[in-house]
């Protein structure tokens, strides 16, 4: 017993209070609903308040979101003040922000419409773009929050894309270029002459220019390097395609300020 | 020089195949190159043992580098077995010798005893002639070089025919011809075929003199070459001839195909004839 | 006695001359290197004869075997010569490199099969007095012409000693030094082999 006294004690006065008065709040708009009864002066002022939170509406000030509009309009009609000016009011609201609705239905219509297409872009990727562009595109469009699920579905993908392209990307440069040697040895031996040119040109692209040095060691002994006759990347390719074969593995290379590669060394398999 | 006398003998087979096992995975074909001394540098590693049996160089180290056992082997393959001109008792003594295991003897492509023939083909004044050139290796700044150091040809030879001659008793100045300031000797141009007679007994016509007289005149000009040979004196005591056999067999390309028993004073003598070495 | 002392006196010079060439012959190349600049040598005799095979084929375009043709040609040190005989003509007929690539080309077949042994030997390489190392490699050859109608009408097999000259060289590339060989190779003598 002493235990329970003590601890309401030990409760400061202030939050005795506090819980007093929420209690008070929860009785007396219990009481409201359940008499309907009020007195001239709050009806007044209530419908005063309406008023003035429907012209809100009406005139587009409101800042709140369309939905929240809607449920003041229902709240107040729901009250029946049965003021004819009121029912105006409410009525007119309505109009408002159904016309609003369906403005805001068809921007969002028109921004899905607009990011189907720049998704739909980026799978294609015609402008190959990298895959840090595509994602900041992308991040865009995520922003927008179209909850819309072909949209969804769409975002999937191109993640999936670039998430590819990461992975190719993350494929080193080394194996890259031993890939296309190696490609281009295969399709001239099985005689794809569009292969060859296509993996040629791809290739050609990793570097500064056609002229591009190509070095081939044949010996590394300590401090001693042997090399073949230097080349450049354009004859490599053109040897690698005559040869039929790669006989060589990137040893290291040499990258010019725009990351493309402007010297080559190579080493005998 | 001195030539003895050969006994005819058909080197045994197995010799060849006991290497022909190693390449077992070709074809009958393959294996037959592999077998043929390719080149006269094969010649001296398999004829030291410096290579293995797929060709590769060995080096000071390898186990297999200058192995007696390989050499035998080797030294089996490296004669003409189509031919009796090597004895069975003059190869065996031979191998013998080079691979006697206290003083091994290996043949030297820098040094000096050995030379090359080479039988080449001219236009002679419009006729065309074969004309032998007897090449051998110098050095020049740390490097090497074949040259020239003889050549025959029968025409030369005949304009000295009579050097050396005793039996002649008309064509001479005789000695007392300086006292009146040679005025005798027009007698000598005059007959111009006959000139030799006037030479020292022991003159040595040098035929690569004439060669390069006539070369440089116009007389002569190159044709092709037609055969290649070369000569080792080079292990002591012996002489032998190496020369190519372009047959459809293990025991091809470069062999022994000629080998003589030759004492220092003969292997000085021809040295001196063919390639002017004292 | 005068014989005895001349031979001592040679058998004096040849170790000499031998053993002065062994260090030379070195010439701080080890055996690793050697054999690596072998490889190369040799790689470029495989170069010519893939490009051979190129040329020879009877389905490459003529704009693209006359580019082969360049690039074979490239392989080669100037003025070089193939020197063939056969066994029906012993005598050797020498041809310009870039003549006997054309007449590769032009050759009159329907077809041809150039096939390589899977063999070849690759000589020690030598000091020139001009400080460029030459070797020989050989390798062999088959050749087969078809008719349309006849079918194989021409088969022979050649063995093809081929020269090359190898030397050191350095050229300055992006700030680095780089020492190379330069290999190129030189006069082929091409012997057609025992049937």
């Amino acid at each position: 017993m002493t235990g329970i006294v003590q601890k309401i004690r030990s409760l400061q006065w202030q939050h005795f209070v506090f819980i007093l008065l929420i209690a008070a709040v929860a009785i007396g708009s219990d009481g409201c609903k359940t008499t309907g009864k009020l007195s001239k002066k709050e009806r007044k002022a209530q419908i005063e308040m309406a008023k003035k939170q429907l012209s809100e509406i009406i005139n587009g000030t409101s800042t709140r979101p369309l939905e929240a509009q809607e449920r003041t309009v229902n709240e107040i009609a729901n009250k029946h003040f049965k003021d004819p000016e009121l029912d105006k009011m409410i009525e007119d609201a309505r109009q408002v922000l159904k016309k609003a609705f369906a403005e805001r239905d068809k921007l969002k219509q028109e921004k899905i419409d607009a990011a189907r297409a720049e998704l739909l872009d980026m799978l294609l990727n015609k402008d190959d773009k990298s895959a840090d562009e595509l994602e900041s595109e992308l991040a865009k469009i995520k922003a927008m929050n179209l909850g819309d699920k072909d949209i969804n579905d769409l975002i999937a993908k191109v993640e999936q894309k670039i998430a590819g392209m990461r992975n190719k990307k993350n494929v080193p440069l080394k194996n890259q270029l031993e890939n296309s040697f190696q490609g281009i040895a295969d399709a001239s031996k099985s005689g794809n002459a569009n292969q060859v040119m296509s993996l040629t040109k791809g290739t050609l692209q990793l570097f500064s220019s056609d002229d591009a040095t190509v070095l081939i060691i044949i010996s590394k002994e300590g401090s001693i390097v042997d090399y073949d006759k230097p080349t450049t990347i354009k004859r490599y390719l053109e040897f690698v395609r005559d040869q039929k074969a790669s006989r060589n593995a990137v040893d290291s290379y040499r990258l010019d300020s725009g990351g493309k590669i402007k010297d080559l060394d190579l080493i005998k398999k | 020089m001195r030539i003895f006398s050969f006994i005819f003998l058909m080197l045994l087979p197995a010799v060849v195949f006991c290497q022909n096992g190693s390449f077992s995975s070709f074809t009958g074909d393959e294996s037959k190159f592999y077998a043929q001394t390719k080149q006269v540098n094969q010649f001296f590693r398999r004829f030291n043992a410096e290579e293995d049996v797929k060709g590769k160089r060995t080096y000071t180290g390898d186990s297999i580098y200058r192995d007696l056992k390989s050499r035998k082997k080797y030294l089996n393959i490296l004669f003409d077995t189509y031919s009796s001109a090597v004895s069975t008792e003059d190869r065996n003594s031979f191998i013998d010798q080079v691979t006697n295991k206290k003083s091994p003897v290996f043949l030297d492509f820098h040094g000096s005893d050995w030379f090359s023939e080479v039988t080449a083909s001219f236009i002679y004044k419009h006729e065309k002639v074969d004309i032998i050139l007897y090449m051998k290796i110098e050095k020049q700044n740390n490097g090497y070089k074949w040259v020239f150091s003889n050549v025959y040809l029968s025409r030369f030879n005949e304009l000295f025919s009579h050097v050396g001659d005793t039996t002649n008793l008309k064509l001479f100045l005789h000695p007392l011809s300086h006292e009146v300031d040679f005025m005798n000797i027009h007698k000598v141009f005059a007959e111009p075929d006959k000139m030799d007679y006037y030479l020292d007994r022991y003159y040595r016509p040098d035929q690569l003199a004439l060669f390069v007289s006539e070369i440089k005149n116009g007389n002569l000009k190159f044709e092709s070459v037609k055969e290649v040979k070369f000569h080792f004196l080079q292990i002591p005591g012996w002489y032998f001839e190496v020369s190519y056999f372009n047959r459809n067999s293990n025991n091809s390309g470069w062999l022994i195909s000629n080998m003589l028993k030759i004492n220092e004073k003969d292997k000085k003598e021809l040295l001196r004839n063919y390639i002017h070495e004292n | 006695m005068k014989i005895r002392s001349s031979i001592i006196g040679l058998i004096c010079l040849l170790i000499m001359t031998s053993g002065l060439f062994a260090q030379n012959k070195d010439e701080n190349i080890s055996p690793q290197r050697k054999q690596a600049i072998d490889s190369l040598a040799l790689e470029k005799v495989r170069d010519l004869s893939k490009y051979i095979s190129i040329i020879g084929n009877k389905s490459t375009p003529w704009s693209e075997s006359q580019r082969v043709i360049e690039r074979a040609v490239e392989l080669f040190m100037e003025n070089s010569e193939i020197g063939v005989s056969s066994l029906s003509k012993p005598d050797v007929a020498y041809f310009k490199v870039r003549e006997y690539f054309d007449r590769l080309m032009k050759l009159n077949y329907d077809r041809v099969n150039i096939d390589w042994y899977k063999i070849q030997y690759v000589s020690d390489l030598e000091r020139q007095p001009d400080g460029t190392y030459v070797g020989v490699i050989t390798i062999y050859q088959r050749f087969q012409g078809f008719d349309k109608e006849k079918g194989l009408i021409y088969e022979d097999t050649t063995k093809k000693d081929i020269t090359v000259y190898v030397k050191r060289k350095e050229t300055q590339i992006g700030g680095r030094l780089i020492g190379f060989w330069d290999v190129l190779l030189g006069d082929i003598r091409v012997k057609e082999t025992s049937k």
